[in-house]
């Protein structure tokens, strides 16, 4: 799904992220760790072709996202709040984002029905703009609109971050329906331990730009990873 | 203490913004223009306080020179509303700071004393009050006279900030005030009475009475005081709730839009966008203005006589929306660019939908001011031009030059201490747009044959609706080369 060959970048000389290759199979869910700083964010930037690549390609599908634009359309991400148009009410938001990912008006029906759980009804029919939800809600529509149009790629940084326990829970459960449903890939950075070794089967562990780690979820994973932490 | 604090993050603000180092160069420039300016004007005005007494040809000059200096007010006045930048410091990262609200105030307020339009009174004024005031009344009252017209200047200062944070706010407030400027400029202007002799009149009163020189001072203190209070009330509801309690209401629904897929798709948001915010409403609510712009002029021979200045105006009538709109074309949807880039949208689609509405501003200003034409027919043909050139060539160079605009814009933020971008540089930027048509209207209009003149400058406008396409790909090739960089602004909240 997604291959990387030599990707790198640097911010005023400094190395922020240096890849020389990384293969992400289709279907797979990929969990990201990392200190701040690792480039975490920066890997997605890069991937959704948000930044210029210093050397080096980022493809998905064998497309080379700095190249094409068709893998957008197999592509849905939300890194922050950027991704969000924050005037307007969630509906019309979802709206526009199907629109534009070509759902029809039954598809995006059906799509927010199916979030209902997820939304925990704070979201839909509150009479607010995006700008005046809270934090946890607005993460919710963030995500929930990189699930439109059923990507088979999804990039999602930090989704944990500012989500209510009952919220994480389910957001949990959301990503594992997904790849069961639709074989969805999942790039998902996380500072969670917990959370990432839970809902990915392979995690990588980025320190200053560079793979540290590259495991395959097992049992030992998650005391594995809080060993290498806890510095 | 705290002052220092303030100053230093202002600094830094300014500095650090990509904007000021990426345009470094024009900075300078414009320093340097506005020393030269002020050298000139200092000099200008040194050179008049110590001749007026042979330019005014009196044993006693100076009510000749108040009606100058009721103009100067005058003028000043309508060049402030339009120019001046407001006083800016993001006060929200201090207020759960244990300083006190009133010094916060202060601060903003003080701030905006220092500014080049106040420095201009310093210029205008203290060299006739040494040649002239001094030698007829003496050194003290020459120094109340001086005091009192730079209250008078501040007054207008502090008035002006007023009426542009309540342009933001309150439309009524503002609406009313400009009623009553409108009022005393038009009684003017049909010799009711005079302007200029009713202020001369008030001055040498106040010279002849000088303990009535503080009244501008209080007139000073009011203004101040007034600007204070407002202030204090934003503050205090921002303070208290972190948010304005906003009315939920959604305007900018128009389903009909839905008919014409992702351009109508994308025109729907920038509608609601234009409705939504604070900052484009605010414009939405000048654009009377903007229409209405050619009565100052039409009405008057002088004027509408002058080709080249009807140019200007035509220009403006039907272009200033589109311009408006297209110059922060991107720079508005900057909050959510890297949406737009990565959702799949087809970045030509977005392109022809931002052409298009910007056609539809275009066209509609055009025919709202259509109506003029009956100042004249030759102001129609003119008007036509210009309407031609606006759509031909204007709109896909202002929407190619809007990739250049990468500053992140607060949209949405209440509207007291807010003025990002509204104040001398935006319209600067605006100026190639109105003087490139004139340099192609006045060699035929000199050579005394203006009606080619306009007919060339509708057929440019003609040629560049058929190239459209072309222009279209290049500025979709621009957007594609810039975006990185413009995504990159975009996400750097100031």
């Amino acid at each position: 799904m997604i291959t990387v060959n030599n990707l790198s970048k640097s911010y005023s000389g400094a190395k922020v992220l240096d890849l020389p290759q990384l293969m992400i199979p289709k279907g797979q869910s990929f969990g990201l760790v990392g200190n701040n700083g690792a480039g975490k964010t920066t890997l997605f930037r890069l991937l959704l072709d948000l930044i210029r690549a210093e050397s080096g390609t980022a493809m998905i599908n064998g497309m080379n996202v700095a190249v094409s634009d068709q893998w957008k359309h197999i592509t849905g991400a939300y890194l922050d709040q950027g991704f969000l148009i924050d005037f307007l009410s969630p509906e019309e938001f979802f709206e526009f984002t199907g629109n534009v990912k070509g759902m029809s008006k039954d598809d995006i029906q059906l799509f927010l029905h199916g979030m209902e759980e997820f939304f925990n009804g704070e979201v839909l029919n509150k009479k607010k703009l995006i700008r005046n939800l809270s934090m946890g809600n607005q993460q919710k529509i963030g995500v929930a609109a990189a699930l439109m149009g059923r990507p088979e790629l999804v990039l999602l940084d930090e989704p944990f971050n500012s989500l209510d326990p009952t919220t994480q829970i389910r957001l949990k459960n959301l990503v594992k329906k997904q790849m069961a449903e639709h074989q969805t890939t999942f790039l998902i950075s996380s500072h969670d331990l917990n959370h990432v070794t839970e809902v990915c089967n392979r995690i990588v562990v980025l320190h200053q730009g560079r793979i540290e780690h590259d495991i395959l979820t097992s049992a030992d994973t998650l005391s594995e990873l809080e060993a290498y932490f806890a510095v | 203490m705290l002052i220092r604090y303030f100053l230093n993050h202002q600094w830094k603000k300014t500095v650090r913004s990509s904007i000021w180092q990426k345009s470094l160069a024009l900075n300078i420039m414009m320093g340097f223009f506005a020393f030269i300016l002020f050298a000139e004007a200092l000099v200008i005005s040194i050179i008049i306080a110590n001749k007026w007494h042979e330019i005014a040809k009196s044993d006693y000059p100076l009510p000749e020179f108040y009606k100058v200096v009721a103009y100067y007010f005058a003028g000043m006045f309508m060049f402030r509303f339009f120019m001046q930048t407001l006083p800016v410091l993001e006060v929200r990262p201090y207020q759960h700071l244990p300083v006190k609200k009133s010094m916060l105030i202060h601060y903003v307020l003080g701030n905006g004393v220092l500014n080049l339009f106040n420095l201009l009174a310093l210029v205008f004024f203290i060299p006739f009050t040494i040649a002239q005031v001094n030698y007829y009344h003496g050194a003290i009252i020459a120094f109340g006279w001086l005091v009192a017209m730079l209250s008078t200047e501040l007054t207008l200062n502090f008035l002006v900030i007023y009426m542009k944070k309540q342009l933001v706010s309150n439309l009524k407030v503002v609406s009313l005030m400009l009623a009553i400027i409108a009022a005393i400029g038009l009684g003017d202007y049909f010799g009711w009475y005079s302007f200029s002799k009713l202020v001369a009149g008030l001055i040498d009163g106040m010279v002849q009475h000088p303990p009535l020189l503080v009244l501008p001072v209080v007139l000073l203190v009011l203004a101040y005081m007034l600007n204070y209070r407002f202030l204090k009330a934003r503050l205090y509801m921002e303070e208290i709730s972190g948010k304005k309690a906003e009315d939920y209401s959604q305007p900018g629904q128009v389903g009909y839009l839905k008919k014409f897929g992702l351009i109508g798709e994308v025109i729907g948001v920038d509608i609601k966008l234009y409705l939504r915010n604070k900052r484009t409403k605010s414009i939405l609510y000048m654009s009377p203005l903007f229409l209405g712009y050619g009565l100052f002029f039409y009405p008057n021979p002088q004027y509408s006589h002058d080709g080249g200045f009807m140019i200007f105006v035509g220009i403006f009538i039907s272009g200033m929306m589109m311009l408006n709109y297209l110059q922060y074309a991107f720079a508005y949807e900057g909050n959510y660019f890297d949406l737009l880039i990565t959702s799949g949208i087809n970045f030509k689609e977005y392109i022809r939908a931002k052409m298009f509405f910007a056609t539809v501003i275009t066209v509609v200003c055009f025919i709202l001011t259509l109506p003029y034409g009956w100042f004249g027919l030759n102001i129609l043909f003119i008007n036509t031009a210009c309407f031609l050139f606006n759509l031909g060539i204007l709109l896909p160079v202002a929407l190619y030059f809007a990739t250049y605009n990468k500053k992140s814009l607060v949209l949405s933020r209440g509207s007291a201490f807010n003025y990002q971008g509204m104040g001398a540089s935006h319209w600067l930027i605006m100026l190639p747009a109105f003087i490139v048509p004139l340099f192609i209207y006045l060699p035929f209009s000199w050579l005394g044959n203006p009606e080619l003149g306009l007919i060339v400058l509708g057929s440019l406008g003609l040629i560049g609706l058929a190239f459209r396409k072309y222009f279209t790909q290049i500025i979709h090739n621009n957007l594609l080369e810039r975006k990185y960089i413009m995504s990159q602004g975009f996400r750097e909240k100031y």
